[in-house]
């Protein structure tokens, strides 16, 4: 097993909401999660973030066509890997079963 | 015209790597850029003007972000030549904060005229110290700097760790002026008091001496009773805070004339200087122009310390000349 993999991957409470949202809209801009979080998710740190989820491998990107008619940057869109939609199934199992062993 | 947010992208390609810029800042200004275009097209003025000022303050915080994880990765891999230059540059600094600070406290000190020993005046010098240092320290990290990011092989790295340098700093700056500061100067005046012929007793607190929270507690004090003298309160509390920003302030404007162009080390000690002594002119004037009422002073004291934060911004964000 290498270093990087050493210990099981994790879900942060914003990174398993980013790969929830991903998983019901397919493909979103960082804007569109921040308004589809319902303030649970900043402007300011979304695309920090998705920038770590990427590094681990939860999701991909890429640059659309830059627009034509104004002009500007390409933005760039978002959806859950393979490996995300794997690591937030675990992670959702693992807590149902949590819950189930230790609710009273 | 200049689409919104790419004066932070040109700031961000100065101060993040490559990648960082193109993964964080450049999806966040075309989220921004697409946003605004929306606004646009429907002619709403006012939801224009709060997406820019979100999309600004969220690119910002970004831009802060990611620029301090580039620096956080890179900081472990230092190069001898990046390593001395930073020795250097401590050394320099060092050595202009004492000398700076010495001279500072041999005016005051000379004019004592008081019978007192060599011990006794080494002591009124130890307290009038922390309130030189509120003005020694910008200038040797601002000459520092630049001495250590002169010529045509400056290093971001060097940069940054001026940059952290002063951040600490400024932390520190400020817990001298609020709490170090006026408890010297305190004891500098009982000292004083007692060597006088025959002794005085302890002389009570003025505003200058006055700790953090007590003269938060005068200001508030004054400002209920409306007291025509809240001004000079006002122009102290303000003062301790934009003193201690100071030194990052100083070391961000000379960090971006370093980057713009290259300098020769007496060319870039020269305009620091110059910036130094501008900066200390408008310090000088703050109190007589907040006293004739020219503007509030908070203004006043925090002028010097953003103009440079402003000129050391535009100066890294501007657009290079084709």
């Amino acid at each position: 097993m290498s270093p990087r993999h050493a210990h099981p991957p994790r879900l942060s409470p914003k990174e398993s909401l980013i790969v929830e949202l991903l998983l019901r809209d397919a493909e979103l801009y960082g804007l569109q999660l921040v308004a589809a979080s319902c303030g649970r998710l900043k402007r300011g740190t979304v695309y920090v973030t998705l920038g770590r989820m990427e590094d681990k491998g939860f999701i991909a990107s890429r640059e659309e066509a830059p627009p034509a008619d104004e002009g500007g940057l390409p933005r760039r869109v978002y959806r859950v890997t393979a490996l995300g939609r794997q690591v937030y199934e675990a992670w959702n199992m693992a807590a149902a079963h949590m819950a189930l062993r230790y609710a009273r | 015209m200049t689409r919104p947010g790419e004066r932070l992208r040109r700031l961000a390609a100065r101060v993040c790597s490559e990648r960082t810029r193109q993964r964080l800042i450049d999806p966040a200004v075309a989220d921004l850029q697409a946003e605004f275009a929306a606004a646009r097209r429907n002619g709403s003025v006012w939801r224009r003007v709060r997406i820019l000022g979100a999309g600004y303050l969220s690119i910002a915080k970004v831009l802060i972000i990611a620029a301090g994880a580039d620096l956080r990765e890179s900081a472990t891999t230092w190069q001898r030549e990046e390593a001395s230059r930073a020795r250097r540059g401590a050394w320099v600094a060092l050595g202009i904060i004492t000398a700076a600070t010495v001279l500072l406290e041999l005016p005051l000190l000379g004019s004592l005229e008081i019978g007192t020993g060599v011990g006794e005046r080494l002591r009124l010098a130890t307290y009038l110290a922390p309130s030189n240092l509120a003005l020694s320290v910008p200038l040797g990290l601002a000459i520092a700097t630049g001495w250590a990011l002169h010529g045509a092989t400056r290093t971001r790295k060097v940069a940054a760790a001026a940059l952290v340098t002063a951040a600490a700093l400024s932390v520190l700056m400020f817990v001298n002026l609020a709490w170090l500061t006026p408890d010297a100067n305190q004891a500098f005046r009982v000292t004083v008091m007692a060597h006088h012929d025959p002794p005085a007793p302890p002389p009570v607190r003025g505003d200058g001496e006055l700790r953090w929270e007590d003269l938060r507690t005068r200001l508030r004090q004054a400002r209920d009773a409306a007291d025509g003298d809240v001004w000079q309160l006002e122009t102290l509390y303000y003062r301790k805070w934009s003193m201690s920003a100071a030194p990052l302030a100083m070391v961000a404007l000379v960090v971006a004339l370093a980057f713009r162009r290259p300098w020769t080390r007496v060319g870039l000690t020269g305009v620091v200087c110059g910036v130094y002594a501008a900066y200390y002119a408008l310090l000088l004037s703050t109190f007589p122009l907040a006293q004739r009422g020219v503007a509030p002073p908070m203004v006043l004291e925090w002028a010097g310390t953003a103009l440079c934060l402003a000129a050391a911004v535009a100066i890294t964000s501007w657009r290079r000349p084709a």
